[in-house]
């Protein structure tokens, strides 16, 4: 078995190239299944390729990641919910999730391990005992479990991942809380992406704890419904908590993890001597790309909307999807109502009347096309309604 | 004539040893008794001390200036509680408006360590306490980040399960005794202590109303309410935890804390 996995782990290297591996973490799994169905992002999600790094230095390069102001302020955020004993986090635990006063014993996870796989594979271990003594419902077992460490398989691999926080009011009930940077303006979130991400990823950390106390005899449905997401008020950093409804975001993170690309299939997935280190290293841009193009023709790509905020090679795909005319670049609510139309020039030839092939047919996207084309026509009646062809429906460079 | 703020702080040690005797031969209740009136001293004979250098202004220019070491040991006096260096030095700040880097402490331990060895090896020293790390309670080693002073009882040197959150609101209820004091004296210097009170007291139930520290009576009752809620079960657990500390540290593992479990291998190699 662990044979298997040691040559599992070579195959993965090879794939990757001589690049640093990334780690496998929430906000990686989070990030992957943001497209699911496409095969160069699967590769590189088990390769654990980093595809932000991917084409740095080119003119492709992703111009998104955090800001260092974030990141700071991310970190502040953290550290005002941990200071003091964790007092503010304490105070918006009984505030919302009704914690009695005496309800105040902490498990520091954070400090006294070390920063690597032996040190997490400790805190993972902590982290059990904790949970496992209040399912026990132990006198002094911990109400807040900091940088609780739960265990999961990820792609093949048996994988730690660090929760903000875990929460076990006497019952037992248990929660996720999470903290976060970004602020939350007259009790909305600043920016829905965020919110959707931390959503996401607090459910990954809802399942996880639920399969972990589950593993350790207790009762998975002690964990409850609503996670707490701690961020800063208005413009100042006064945290405040909100409660988030959990259950669609676990169940989805069930499907995710269950649906996680397996290294297997990819082994021997490219031909000798091209491997994603080849993207990575070299002064020049061409053979970078090419080296690049040669991967995604050879695994293939699913380019969408989302991927702009998602992955490193979004300005790539985009220019090849550019390139084929792809109706996908107009976003996926879109495309949606074009199923069996190829291509962008296409869909405009069938709103200015082009002769539909069947499958366009039978689909119902000629008839919507042939409409929206009517309509297009008649707004602008008058003989000076140029075809949309002309007007950039088929622009496809 | 009253008695100087020096005569008090010999008082003080006194009733600390008693309260220690005591602790060994278990009169809990009766050692708590004569440690609260040790508090109580020490709070008089700080308060004439600063009286005392009031007075003495005209000869301040020759008196030696106190040294950080020095204010640390009065806010961790004046805090009577387990403290965080974050803590300390914002209460000093706020109180004697004299700025100690948080950071002063690693380096500020080391020195009291050695102080501490040099002092119970004979080989000099004139301190009467020292700033010491607190223990954490399972295996007494040192607990990250927080610090005592030796001369309080060993059982309240101790960290358990609820002790952070315990002397974290012992610390409040002196900030806003100090607040108090300082209020009727010199309302823009109380400002700062006024900050420091109430980022303490805005996560205990009942206690603020908005943004401010509004009447201290109120907000110090809910602080006292809190503490009673918390205080008895820590206090046993700790106690508890320092009658084992007493038979299975030595004197120095008692004040500076112990290594700790580790792993004895055998000469093959085989964990023992």
């Amino acid at each position: 078995m662990a044979q298997f996995e040691e040559q599992l782990d070579a195959a993965m290297a090879a794939l990757r190239g001589q690049m640093r591996s990334s780690g496998r973490s929430v906000r990686a799994v989070a990030k992957w299944s943001n497209n699911q169905r496409c095969a160069t992002n699967n590769a590189m999600f088990v390769a654990r390729v980093d595809d932000d790094r991917l084409l740095q230095r080119t003119s492709l390069a992703p111009e998104f990641g955090q800001s260092p102001f974030a990141l700071a302020r991310g970190a502040r955020v953290e550290q005002i919910g941990r200071a003091n004993q964790y007092a503010v986090t304490v105070s918006l635990l009984r505030e919302h999730f009704g914690y009695g006063i005496p309800e105040v014993v902490a498990l520091d996870l954070r400090h006294g391990f070390q920063p690597n796989n032996i040190g997490m594979a400790q805190r993972a271990r902590a982290t059990e005992r904790a949970l496992q003594a209040a399912i026990r419902d132990e006198r002094d077992a911990p109400n807040i479990i900091d940088g609780a460490v739960l265990r999961a398989q990820i792609g093949g691999f048996l994988a730690h991942l660090e929760a903000d926080g875990v929460g076990a009011k006497t019952g037992p009930v248990f929660h996720v809380n999470e903290y976060k940077g970004w602020p939350v303006v007259d009790g909305r979130a600043h920016d829905a992406a965020k919110l959707g991400a931390t959503v996401a990823q607090m459910g990954i950390y809802r399942y996880l704890l639920a399969d972990t106390i589950d593993r350790l005899g207790g009762d998975p449905d002690t964990v409850a419904g609503t996670g707490l997401l701690i961020t800063p008020r208005n413009v100042g950093l006064t945290l405040v908590g909100n409660p988030i409804r959990l259950a669609g975001a676990t169940r989805l993170a069930e499907h995710t993890l269950a649906n996680l690309p397996h290294p297997r299939d990819f082994i021997g997935s490219l031909p000798e001597g091209l491997d994603f280190g080849a993207v990575a290293r070299g002064d020049h841009e061409g053979s970078r790309l090419d080296a690049l193009e040669r991967i995604t023709n050879r695994l293939g790509t699913r380019y969408q909307e989302s991927c702009m905020g998602n992955c490193g090679l979004a300005k790539f795909c985009r220019a090849r999807a550019r390139a084929s005319g792809s109706t996908s670049l107009v976003g996926e609510s879109v495309a949606r109502f074009m199923p069996g139309v190829v291509s962008l020039p296409r869909a405009a030839a069938l709103a200015d009347g082009a002769t539909p092939a069947e499958g366009e047919v039978v689909t119902g996207a000629a008839s919507v096309l042939a409409a929206a084309g009517r309509l297009y026509r008649e707004k602008l009646s008058g003989g000076s309604l140029p075809p949309i062809a002309a007007v950039g429906g088929g622009r496809a460079s | 004539m009253p008695a100087s703020a020096a005569e008090l702080m010999a008082q003080v040690a006194k009733l600390t040893l008693q309260a220690a005797d005591l602790l060994a031969e278990g009169r809990v209740a009766e050692a708590e008794e004569v440690d609260r009136r040790a508090a109580a001293l020490r709070r008089r004979a700080m308060r004439t001390a600063r009286e005392e250098g009031a007075a003495g202004a005209a000869t301040a220019a020759y008196a030696p200036a106190q040294s950080d070491r020095d204010m640390v040991v009065e806010g961790l006096t004046e805090l009577d509680a387990i403290s965080s260096p974050r803590l300390i030095s914002d209460f000093v700040l706020a109180r004697y408006g004299r700025h100690v880097n948080a950071r002063l402490f690693s380096s500020l331990r080391r020195d009291e360590r050695d102080a501490w060895q040099r002092w119970t090896q004979g080989r000099g020293g004139s301190r009467l306490t020292f700033v010491v790390p607190a223990l954490e309670g399972t295996f007494f080693t040192t607990s990250r980040g927080l610090v005592a002073l030796s001369m309080w009882p060993l059982a309240r040197r101790i960290v358990g399960p609820r002790t952070g959150r315990v002397e974290l609101l012992r610390a409040a209820r002196s900030v806003l005794s100090a607040l108090a004091w300082m209020r009727e004296r010199d309302t823009a210097a109380a400002v700062p202590m006024e900050r420091l009170a109430s980022s303490l007291a805005r996560t205990v139930p009942g206690a603020m109303e908005g943004w401010r520290v509004g009447a201290i009576e109120d907000v110090t009752r809910a602080v006292e309410w809190e503490l009673r809620e918390l205080e008895q079960a820590d206090r046993d657990w700790r106690e508890v935890a320092a009658a084992r500390a007493l038979t299975q540290l030595t004197e120095e593992e008692q004040v500076l804390g112990s290594a700790g479990p580790h792993v004895v291998r055998r000469a093959s190699g085989g964990i023992a």
